[in-house]
């Protein structure tokens, strides 16, 4: 499933995916497969990226049931 | 052994050399593969290994039970199931952009690709000589080719790749 807040918080903070990997400490690819739903980060990473673009864990990265 | 294989195999195996003593020196300076490039790899490697076991049990039933590989040598046919097994865990790696640091370098590794095809094209003739003639195919007529089969499947993976990326790309 697409990870459609990730994005919107990071457009938000006004930076790209390199930007952002490049804050993280990975890849742009890793980024974009977040983004994408292909790739589920660590905790680890989940929390560096919350703490990057000012958000909570929930806030990014817990599924709304429907 | 002729000029041309030692010419290819002694280019291949310097480059190589040179490349990994550039890339180890630089991974002090910046850590390379991030945790997804990690779980590719290790996926990577466990892809590779199936591959090679599988042919190489494959192949031992195909020498017992057939006559389908009688043409060729038995160390041509082991080399070339460890180059098919290596080449499935570049490709997964390099379509998963963790190959090396493939991404930062493409220009570098097309040019390796290219130089290292570039000095086995001339001895291939060699494997196709042995054909006609009706030669068992061993690994000292044939390993060029084998290089220059390699090198291009991992050349038409970083091309596909790349026109990915840059469709991919914000």
């Amino acid at each position: 499933m697409k990870n459609l807040k990730m994005k919107a918080a990071r457009a938000g903070k006004d930076l790209s995916q390199q930007q952002l990997a490049e804050l993280v400490g990975v890849s742009r690819q890793t980024i974009s497969a977040i983004e994408k739903g292909d790739y589920n980060p660590t905790i680890r990473l989940c929390i560096s990226i919350c703490k990057t673009l000012d958000k909570k864990l929930d806030e990014l990265f817990w599924e709304e049931e429907e | 052994m002729t000029v041309e294989f030692m010419i290819g195999f002694g280019v291949a195996f310097v480059l190589g050399l040179v490349i990994a003593l550039v890339y180890y020196y630089k991974q002090g300076a910046r850590k390379y593969y991030d945790e997804r490039q990690m779980a590719i790899r290790g996926i990577g490697y466990r892809y590779g290994m199936m591959t090679i076991v599988t042919l190489q049990f494959a192949c031992i039933f195909l020498k017992e039970g057939s006559s389908l590989l009688d043409r060729f040598e038995w160390d041509l046919v082991i080399f070339v199931t460890m180059i098919i097994g290596l080449l499935v865990f570049i490709v997964y790696s390099i379509l998963n952009d963790s190959y090396l640091g493939v991404r930062y370098h493409v220009r570098g590794y097309v040019g390796l690709c290219v130089v290292i095809i570039a000095v086995n094209l001339p001895a291939v003739h060699r494997t196709f000589d042995a054909l006609r003639s009706g030669d068992t195919l061993t690994f000292m007529n044939s390993v060029n080719l084998v290089n220059v089969f390699t090198f291009v499947v991992m050349l038409g993976t970083l091309i596909i790749r790349h026109i990915q990326v840059k469709s991919d790309e914000e």
